[in-house]
C-alpha cells in the first residue's frame, strides 16, 4: 500500500491484484522513492523493493533451512554444499519467511491471498466513477472571443514570447521546447517586469542521495492516474472509499471539467468557488479575497461536497484574479489545517497557467487536477485565425498540448526521482525564492524559504499591474502583449547580463588585450544597482583590515591554477573551440575539462610547439562515453558529474546525425547511432554508491582528484557533507544558470539555485561538520568578473570554474542555437562550414584568465588579503549593499547567506588535510605484485587467490598500471590470468585493460565489470555447490555498465540493468533481470534464459541474442527503439562462437544443450536489432554496393 | 541534532546504509542466528560510514526476538520473577544522562502506565562497554535501560496487549518530549513489544557486538537477526536515528515525505478503528512526530496500519497481512 507496485499501465499485472492496487490508490498516495525494506514483527520476516528496484537485495537459502538476505551477497560465508537457493529480490517483489509456518512464502502466494481478502474488482465496478463514462454536462461554456482571449491573456500576464516560445510548439509538436545557454536573466524577486507567481518557486530533483528517473525509457514505473474525491477513512476498507473521480492524467479539457461540474451520483458533487479579491489595491484586499475563499471551501466541505472547482474566470474592472497557484495553495493549506484536505478533491480552473512549471506548481501545492482554459483557448483562437501553419485540427493540437504538459510533468516528478503523480501531490517539492516568511507559513506551510522577500501586497501588486493593463481604466490602452525577452534578449524585453554591449566589451578586451576595456565590461556586470540580476549583485565588500599594496597579494601565476573551465562536450562544442580552451589553460596552468563525451587520444601527445590539448579533467557523467581505463589514467582531476546546472536530475539525447565518424570514435559509439545519456548515473542511486564509485575512481587512477559536481538547491550542503564522508577530493557547487547543453526550457529556467545560495549553505554545513578542511571547495555558474571570484571566494569557494563567459570570449554572441547545431561562429556546431568560421583564439582566453585575477588581486589588496586561502570563507567581509529602495528586492534577507558558521581554531576554513581513501589493504597490491613479470615483459601470469565481498574493485589498479605503460593498447591477450575463489565485492573486474583475465569461482555483487576496457571476466558457481546454476543468481545489478570493451561469460543470473550503456563488451549470460541492455550502444550480449520487463529501452547500437524458449520475450522487450529478428545466416557464425566459448570457460550445461541441438535451437534465438543501428549497417552496406 | 542556523536546516539531511538478516526458516532459536547477523554486519562496514573520527559510525544496529529466558534470569537478579513469554513486553529507553531529567521522565512513563493499566515490573540497565566509542557519540550518548511491563490479566490476547504498548510508548513519548525540558539526548523508546527487542546506537558496524555485551551472551537467542549500518550526510551524532525501528530497517530515501506527513496530518485526527477506542487514538497522535528521518516515519506508518489491523499476523488463522501492498 505504501509502496506499490507499478500497477497503471501494467497489462500483463492479474486484474486482481491490479485491482486491489487500484482500490488502495484510492485511499492513499504511495511513499514514493527507492527503497529496500528488511522487516519483521517478530514471527514473520522479509523484504521488499521498490518499484524501480533501485536498492540491491540479495539472499540466500540453506539446506539447513537459514536465510540470509543482505544488501551484498557474500557477508556471512556459507559452505557451499550448503546452499539450495541463491537469489535475489526484484522490483516491486516481496519475500517473506513466515517463522511459525516454517516455510518461505513468495511474492504470488502472498499478494494473491492479500489481494482476494476483499472483492475489490466488484467495489471498483460498482463505485469507481470514471471520466469517459460520465454523462454530458448540463451546460457548457460558449468559447471565449477573440477579443475576451485577449484581454485575459493580458491580465494573466502572457507575454507574445509566451505564446510563440512555448504554447505554439508544445500544440504543433507536442513536446516542450528546448532551448540551451543558460539563463541570465534577473530572478523574479529582481526583477522590474511582473513575474508568474510560480517564478518564485525552483523544482528540485534529486542528486547522490536518490536517483532521478527516466520517464521516457523507464515509462513503464511512471503514472499519471490520479482520483478526484473524499480519500475517507484510512485505517478501515470501506467500499465507498472508491467512489471518486478517476483520471488517467490530471489535465482536462474544458468539456470534461464541465462533466465534472455536473456530476450528480447522488451522494457525490462539486462546488464551483471564484478566486478574485477587489482590484482596489488597499493593502489588504489580496488578503480578505484568500479569506473568503478558504472561509468558503471549508463551508462546502462541510455541505458534503466531494469536489471543490477553484475557477477564475470571474474577473472584471474592479475584481482581478487570484493567481491559481496561491488560491490553490491557500485552499490546500486551510484544509489540512481543519482535518478536512482528506474529504475533497481540488480541481483548478486558471487562466495563468500555460508552461509545464506553472502546472507543476499546482499540483505540488495542492491541485487534484487542472483546467489550463486560456491556454487551450489561446491554442484555438490562433488555429481559428489561422496564425499557426499546420493542417493539425484543433482537436489534435489540443491533445498535442496536453501530451507536451503531461510528458513534462513526468520529466518534472522524475527529476526527483518520483514516479507517479498521487506521491508528487501536495509534496511541494520545490523551493521558494523571494516570498516573505507570513506568506510561505500561511499559504505554502512547510516549504523551504531561506531569504524572505515580497508579501502578499506586492504579489498583488503583480497581479495589479496585470489586471490593470487588460482593464484599464485609460481612453487609450496599449494593445499589444508584452515582448517577454526572457528566454532570448530583445530591445524591450527582460534584462540580460550578456546583451549586445557587455559581449561586445569582453570580446573587445580580450583580442585587444587591453584590461582598460575590460573594466569597462566588468563594470557594466557588476554595477547592478539599477537593474539587479544576480544576488551577488546586492552586496558590496566591506574592509575588516588594513588595505594592502596590489604586490603584497599573491602572484597570478599561483592563482590561475585555482581556475577550471565548465564541462562542455566535444560534441556540443566545436573541435576548435574544445581544443583552444584546453591549450589556454594549459598554458595558465589551470584545468579545461572533457566534458561527457570521452577525449581523442591524440590530444594526450604534446603539440609541437610546446602546447597540450590534453584536459586536464576528465569527465564521469551518466552514460560514461569513451571512459576507458586509458581516459581515467590520463587525468589530474576525475570529475563525477551528479547533475548540470541547466537541468539537473535529467538526461540528454545526441541525435544519430551529429553522431559523424569523429565523435563516434571518441565516444566510443557507432558513428550515426544516436547516443542517450540516463538521468541517473546507473551506479549511484545512494550516498554508499557514491563512496563506491570514487573508490572506483581512486583505484582507476590514484594520483587524480576525485571532484563531484552538485548543482545548488536547498539542501546541497549536507549532500555535500555526505559526499564529503564519501571520500571525495573536491565538491563543486554549480549554479543553476549555466549550460552550453540543450535543455527544455522550463528546467532552465526553473531549476535550481543560484550558486550563492548553494555554495554558502555547503560552506556553513562543512564547517558546522569539521569536514570543510578535508575537500576543496570550487563554484560556477556564469562568473563573469574577478568581483564574482572574489564573492565566491569569500562564501567558501577556494576554486572557480568559468564557461559562459569563456565561450564568449571564443566568439559567442548567445545566439542560443547550440542544440540546432546553427552556431552562426563555429563554436557550438559541427558543421565543417560553420566551423570555418570560428575565430577563438587560446591568446584571447589567456587574458580573459588574466584579467580576472588582475581583479580579483585588486580586490584582495582593497579587503587586505595576502592570500586565497586567507579570503576563503571570510564572509564578513560582504554585507547588503546600503540604500536598497526597490520596492521586491529591499524585502530579500541576505543574512542566511552571509552568517559565518563559528570554528574552532582547529577547523579548517578550506582545504587543508590529506584524504585517507582506505586503499592500503585492496586485493590489487597483491596481484599487481604477482603481475610484475607481466607488466615488466610480458611474461604469462597465472595465479590464484581467495576474495570476499569486503574485496572491492578487482583488478582495476592493475589496469591503471597496464594503462600507464602500454597505453590503449594493454597487454597481449591472456597474458595475466587470475582466478579468484568466494564472492567479488562490488565492481568486480571495474575498468580492466586488456590482456587481462579475471576468473571466479564463487559469485559476484553489483557493478560486475563496470567500465570494462577490454578484459576477460568469467564467472561460475563453486565446483562445490549442487544447485541448479542457471536457475541462481550469480552477479548483482548493473553489471558492464559503460563498459567499451572486452568479454564475459556468465553462468548463471544476472541482475537488474544488465549490460546498460554498453557500448562494446561482447557477453554470455544465462538470465538477467528488468531493464537489461538499456541505453546499450555497442557490443554483442547473447541470453541464454528468460528477461525481465523493459528490456532493451533507450537501446541504439549493437545487438542482442535472447533465447526465447519459452516465446515470452517480445512481452518483455521495449520496442520502441528495436526490431525483434530472427536470427540471419550471417549472425550464426558469431552466436555460435560466443556460446561455445561459454561453454569452454564455465562448462555451462545449457551452453552444452544448446551447441548440441544448434540447428534445430536457432529458431528459439530472437535478435533484438536497434533500428538506429540496423539502418546505418544498411547504409554502409548500400555504399560499399554502389562503390564496387 | 545540530540547531538551526544559516542557510543549514535539519530537514535536508539524508541517510542510506546497509541492510540484511540472517533467519531460522522454521522459527529456531540460537544465538549463531544473532551472532551471524552481527557477522553480515561487519562486512557491511563499507556501505555504512564514520563521522569526522573514525571511531564515531554514522549509527548500526540489531532486531531481535525476546530472548525470554536470557531475561527471566536476568530480572530474577533484580528481584523479579517475569510471567511467561508474552506476558511481558520490555522496552528499550533511552535516557538523558543526567539523573533529574531521567527520573523526570521515569516519572512520567510510569505514571502514563499506571494511567493505561499497565504494571511496570522493573527496569535494568543495559550493559554496555563504551571503549572505542568516539567522543562526538559519547558527548550524547544515552543511558540505556529495558523497561519490562506486565500484561494485564484481562487482556488474553498477545496482539492486544502489543497494542496497548503501543499507546503506551506513543503517549509516554508525546507527554514527556511536551514536558521536560530537552536536553541533546532527550527520551526515545527503541522498541517496546513482547516480541521483538532493538539494540542500536551511534555506532560502526564493527562496533554493535562489543558495544553490548548482551549480544554475546549465549544464553541470548533469536531466531532472527535483522541488522542495519547506516550512512547519513552529516556528523551531528544521533543515537536515535539509528536502525533497526520497530518494524523494519530500510535502505532507501522517500521523496515525497513532505506530502506524505501532509495527508497523514489532514488525516489522522479523522481515524478510527476498532482495535483503538477513541481516547486510545487521540492518545496515539500525531502518529509522526516531528525531527525524524524519512525512514523512521516510514516505520511509524507500518507500524500504524499493522496495528490496526492491515497486520503482519492476526490473531485468527489468517496469517497474511490484508495489505501488505507495501
Amino acid at each position: 500500500m505504501l509502496i506499490p507496485e507499478a500497477w497503471d499501465g501494467n497489462d500483463d499485472m492479474d486484474p486482481v491484484k491490479k485491482a486491489f492496487y487500484e482500490f488502495h490508490a484510492s485511499i492513499m498516495e504511495p511513499w514514493d522513492g527507492p527503497a529496500s525494506i528488511s522487516f519483521t514483527d517478530g514471527k514473520m520476516i522479509g523484504a521488499t523493493l521498490d518499484r524501480n528496484g533501485l536498492r540491491p537485495s540479495r539472499y540466500c537459502v540453506t539446506k539447513d533451512d537459514r536465510v540470509i538476505m543482505a544488501s551484498e551477497t557474500g557477508v556471512l560465508p556459507v559452505d557451499p554444499k550448503n546452499i539450495r537457493e541463491k537469489g535475489r529480490l526484484q522490483p516491486g517483489k516481496m519475500f517473506v519467511v513466515d517463522m511459525e509456518q516454517g516455510r518461505i512464502i513468495s511474492d504470488d502466494e502472498l499478494k494473491k491471498k492479500i489481494c482476494s481478502q476483499k472483492p475489490y474488482g466488484d467495489w471498483l465496478n460498482q463505485f469507481k466513477i470514471r471520466l469517459e463514462e460520465l454523462d454530458e454536462p448540463r451546460v457548457t461554456f460558449s468559447h471565449l472571443t477573440d477579443e475576451s482571449v485577449h484581454k485575459y491573456q493580458k491580465a494573466h500576464g502572457y507575454s507574445t514570447e509566451d505564446i510563440e516560445t512555448i504554447i505554439k510548439p508544445m500544440a504543433l509538436d507536442g513536446k516542450e521546447p528546448i532551448g540551451s545557454m543558460g539563463t541570465d536573466v534577473p530572478l523574479a524577486v529582481l526583477s522590474d517586469q511582473p513575474q508568474h507567481l510560480s517564478s518564485y518557486f525552483k523544482q528540485l530533483f534529486a542528486q547522490v542521495t536518490n536517483p532521478p528517473i527516466d520517464p521516457i525509457r523507464e515509462r513503464m514505473v511512471m503514472s499519471l492516474a490520479t482520483f478526484v474525491g473524499n480519500n475517507g477513512n484510512l485505517l478501515e476498507e470501506d467500499p465507498m472509499h472508491c467512489h471518486t473521480v478517476a483520471l488517467k492524467q490530471p489535465i482536462l479539457t474544458s468539456k470534461e471539467l464541465e462533466k465534472i461540474r455536473s456530476i450528480d451520483t447522488g451522494i457525490f458533487q462539486a462546488k464551483t468557488l471564484q478566486t478574485y479579491f477587489r482590484a482596489d489595491g488597499k493593502p489588504d484586499s489580496l488578503k480578505k479575497g484568500l479569506e473568503r475563499l478558504c472561509r468558503y471551501a471549508e463551508d462546502a466541505v462541510h455541505d458534503g461536497f466531494e469536489v471543490l472547482i477553484l475557477c477564475d474566470r470571474a474577473m472584471d474592472s474592479d475584481h482581478a484574479s487570484i493567481p491559481s497557484l496561491l488560491a490553490t495553495a491557500a485552499v490546500h493549506h486551510h484544509l489540512i489545517r481543519k482535518g478536512l484536505r482528506g474529504q475533497v478533491g481540488i480541481v483548478v480552473e486558471a487562466g495563468d497557467v500555460w508552461e509545464v512549471h506553472h502546472f507543476a506548481c499546482l499540483l505540488a501545492f495542492g491541485a487534484t487536477a487542472i483546467n489550463p482554459y486560456l491556454a487551450l483557448a489561446t491554442i484555438r483562437n490562433m488555429k481559428a485565425n489561422g496564425l499557426l501553419q499546420t493542417d493539425l485540427e484543433w482537436e489534435k493540437l489540443r491533445y498535442n498540448y496536453i501530451k507536451a504538459v503531461c510528458d513534462g510533468l513526468l520529466k518534472v516528478f522524475s527529476k526527483m526521482g518520483i514516479s507517479t503523480l498521487q506521491s508528487y501531490q501536495g509534496a511541494q517539492i520545490f523551493e521558494i525564492l523571494g516570498l516573505n516568511h507570513e506568506v510561505v507559513e500561511r499559504y505554502f506551510t512547510g516549504a523551504t524559504s531561506r531569504i524572505e522577500g515580497i508579501g502578499l501586497e506586492e504579489i498583488a501588486k503583480e497581479a495589479l499591474v496585470k489586471h490593470y493593463f487588460a482593464f484599464s481604466k485609460k481612453d487609450v490602452p496599449v494593445d499589444r502583449l508584452p515582448v517577454g525577452g526572457v528566454y532570448q534578449w530583445k530591445r524591450k524585453g527582460e534584462f540580460h547580463l550578456f546583451n549586445p554591449t557587455t559581449i561586445h566589451l569582453l570580446q573587445e578586451s580580450t583580442k585587444k588585450n587591453d584590461y582598460s576595456i575590460f573594466k569597462k565590461y566588468s563594470k557594466f556586470v557588476n554595477d547592478q544597482s539599477e537593474k539587479a540580476a544576480t544576488l551577488r549583485s546586492l552586496f558590496e565588500f566591506k574592509r575588516n583590515r588594513p588595505s594592502l599594496n596590489i604586490d603584497e597579494v599573491e602572484p597570478a601565476e599561483s592563482i590561475y591554477k585555482r581556475f577550471a573551465t565548465g564541462a562542455m562536450s566535444f560534441g556540443s562544442i566545436s573541435w576548435e573551440a574544445h581544443t583552444t580552451l584546453a591549450i589556454a589553460m594549459n598554458r595558465l596552468g589551470g584545468k579545461s575539462n572533457t566534458g561527457e563525451g570521452g577525449e581523442d587520444e591524440r590530444r594526450y601527445e604534446p603539440m609541437a610547439n610546446g602546447d597540450s590539448m590534453r584536459s586536464a579533467i576528465k569527465q564521469v557523467a551518466s552514460a560514461r562515453f569513451g571512459v576507458t581505463s586509458l581516459y581515467l589514467t590520463e587525468a589530474d582531476e576525475l570529475q563525477i558529474k551528479m547533475a548540470q546546472g541547466a537541468k539537473p536530475g535529467e538526461g540528454g539525447q545526441l541525435p544519430g546525425y551529429k553522431v559523424d565518424e569523429w565523435i563516434g570514435k571518441t565516444r566510443h559509439s557507432t558513428p550515426g547511432v544516436g547516443l542517450i545519456s540516463p538521468p541517473p548515473h546507473h551506479d549511484i542511486y545512494s550516498i554508499e554508491d557514491l563512496a563506491q564509485l570514487i573508490f572506483d575512481l581512486k583505484n582507476a587512477n590514484r594520483a587524480a582528484r576525485i571532484n563531484v559536481k552538485l548543482v545548488s538547491k536547498a539542501g546541497v550542503g549536507t549532500i555535500a557533507a555526505g559526499v564529503a564522508k564519501a571520500k571525495a577530493d573536491v565538491i563543486l557547487i554549480s549554479g543553476h544558470d549555466g549550460g552550453t547543453g540543450a535543455s527544455p526550457i522550463s528546467s532552465i529556467k526553473h531549476a535550481g539555485l543560484p550558486w550563492e545560495l548553494g555554495l554558502a549553505e555547503t560552506h556553513q554545513t562543512l564547517v558546522k561538520n569539521k569536514l570543510r578542511s578535508r575537500v576543496v571547495v570550487q563554484a560556477d555558474g556564469q562568473m563573469k568578473t574577478g568581483r564574482d571570484i572574489a564573492i565566491a571566494a569569500l562564501l567558501g569557494a577556494e576554486e572557480w570554474g568559468v564557461a559562459t563567459a569563456a565561450l564568449v570570449v571564443e566568439g559567442c554572441i548567445m545566439m542560443r542555437k547550440c542544440h540546432m547545431n546553427t552556431c552562426p561562429v563555429g563554436v557550438a556546431t559541427q558543421d565543417p562550414e560553420l566551423r570555418k568560421r570560428f575565430t577563438g583564439d587560446a591568446d584571447h582566453v589567456v587574458n580573459f584568465f588574466k584579467f580576472m585575477v588582475q581583479e580579483l588581486r585588486e580586490i584582495m589588496a582593497e579587503l587586505g588579503f595576502r592570500t586565497v586561502n586567507e579570503m576563503v570563507g571570510q564572509v564578513d567581509c560582504l554585507q547588503p549593499r546600503e540604500n536598497i529602495q526597490h520596492w521586491k528586492y529591499s524585502k530579500v534577507d541576505l543574512s542566511p547567506i552571509l552568517y559565518k558558521e563559528p570554528a574552532s581554531l582547529y577547523t579548517g576554513l578550506y582545504n587543508q588535510e590529506k584524504r585517507d581513501h582506505g586503499m592500503d589493504d585492496v586485493l590489487d597490491w597483491k596481484l599487481l605484485k604477482t603481475a610484475k613479470p607481466a607488466l615488466d615483459n610480458k611474461e604469462r601470469v597465472y595465479a590464484e587467490f581467495p576474495i570476499k565481498n569486503t574485496d572491492r574493485t578487482a583488478g582495476t589498479i592493475l589496469s591503471n598500471e597496464i594503462s600507464k605503460k602500454y597505453k590503449a593498447a594493454g597487454l597481449p591477450e591472456d597474458t595475466l590470468h587470475f582466478k579468484f575463489f568466494g564472492t567479488a565485492g562490488q565492481s568486480f573486474g571495474a575498468f580492466n585493460t586488456k590482456g587481462v583475465t579475471l576468473e571466479l569461482e564463487g559469485d559476484a555483487n553489483d557493478y560486475f565489470g563496470k567500465g570494462l576496457s577490454g578484459a576477460r571476466l568469467i564467472v561460475y558457481p563453486s565446483k562445490e555447490s549442487t544447485y541448479t546454476a542457471e536457475d541462481n543468481i550469480i552477479i548483482g545489478n548493473v553489471a558492464f555498465y559503460g563498459a567499451t570493451d572486452g568479454e564475459s561469460f556468465i553462468r548463471g543470473k544476472a541482475g537488474e540493468r544488465f549490460a546498460v550503456r554498453n557500448s562494446g563488451v561482447r557477453a554470455v549470460v544465462e538470465s538477467v533481470g528488468d531493464h537489461g541492455c538499456e541505453y546499450m550502444t555497442g557490443g554483442r550480449i547473447v541470453i541464454l534464459g528468460d528477461t525481465g520487463r523493459n528490456f532493451a529501452a533507450g537501446m541504439s547500437g549493437g545487438i542482442a541474442y535472447v533465447y526465447d524458449v519459452k516465446g515470452k520475450f517480445a512481452g518483455n522487450c521495449n520496442t520502441e527503439m528495436v526490431d525483434l529478428d530472427p536470427v540471419s545466416q550471417d549472425d550464426i557464425a558469431e552466436l555460435q562462437d560466443m556460446i561455445q566459448r561459454h561453454y569452454a570457460y564455465t562448462g555451462s550445461s545449457v551452453a552444452k544443450f544448446v551447441l548440441d541441438d544448434f540447428e534445430n535451437q536457432l529458431k528459439n534465438f530472437v535478435k533484438v536489432f536497434p533500428k538506429d543501428y540496423k539502418k546505418v549497417l544498411q547504409d554502409k552496406a548500400a555504399s560499399v554496393k554502389q562503390k564496387a | 541534532m545540530a540547531s538551526n542556523s544559516g542557510l543549514y536546516h535539519p530537514s535536508f539531511e539524508h541517510d542510506a546504509c546497509g541492510i540484511g538478516f540472517v533467519a531460522s526458516i522454521k522459527g529456531n532459536k540460537s544465538h549463531q542466528n544473532i551472532s551471524d547477523a552481527l557477522t553480515v554486519l561487519e562486512n557491511m562496514e563499507h556501505r555504512g560510514a564514520c563521522g569526522c573520527e573514525n571511531n564515531t559510525g554514522d549509527g548500526a544496529g540489531i532486531m531481535i526476538q525476546t530472548p525470554h529466558e536470557f531475561f527471566f534470569e536476568e530480572c530474577l537478579k533484580l528481584g523479579i520473577h517475569l510471567p511467561s513469554f508474552g506476558r511481558y513486553g520490555v522496552g528499550v529507553i533511552f535516557f538523558p544522562k543526567e539523573i533529574k531529567l531521567r527520573e523526570e521522565c521515569r516519572d512520567i512513563f510510569n505514571r502514563t502506565a499506571e494511567k493505561l493499566g499497565l504494571e511496570i515490573l522493573t527496569y535494568r540497565k543495559v550493559p554496555v562497554n563504551p571503549h572505542d566509542i568516539g567522543p562526538t557519540a559519547l558527548s550524547v550518548e544515552p543511558e540505556m535501560e529495558q523497561v519490562f511491563v506486565a500484561c494485564p490479566d484481562h487482556i488474553n490476547n498477545p496482539d492486544d496487549f502489543e497494542r496497548r504498548l503501543f499507546v503506551l510508548r506513543n503517549h509516554a513519548t508525546h507527554l514527556i518530549n511536551s514536558t521536560v525540558k530537552k536536553d541533546a539526548i532527550g527520551f526515545y523508546l527503541a522498541s517496546l513489544s513482547y516480541k521483538t527487542v532493538v539494540y542500536k546506537g551511534q555506532l560502526t558496524s564493527m562496533q554493535v557486538r562489543s558495544y553490548f555485551p548482551d549480544l554475546s551472551n549465549k544464553r541470548v537467542v533469536s531466531a532472527f537477526g535483522l541488522v542495519h549500518s547506516r550512512f547519513a550526510t552529516n556528523t551531528f551524532p544521533s543515537w536515535k536515528l539509528a536502525q533497526p525501528f520497530r518494524f523494519i530497517a530500510h535502505n532507501g530515501e522517500i521523496n515525497t515525505l513532505q506530502g506524505n506527513l501532509n495527508w497523514l496530518k489532514t488525516s489522522e485526527h479523522g481515524f478510527t478503528s476498532p482495535f483503538f477506542t477513541h481516547e486510545e487514538m487521540e492518545m496515539l497522535l500525531p502518529i509522526i512526530s516531528g525531527g525524524q528521518s524519512d525512514s523512521a516515519c516510514l516505520d511509524n506508518m507500518i507500524e500504524l496500519l499493522t496495528m490496526t489491523g492491515r497486520s503482519f499476523t492476526t490473531c485468527n488463522d489468517d496469517a497474511y497481512p490484508r495489505s501488505m501492498g507495501w
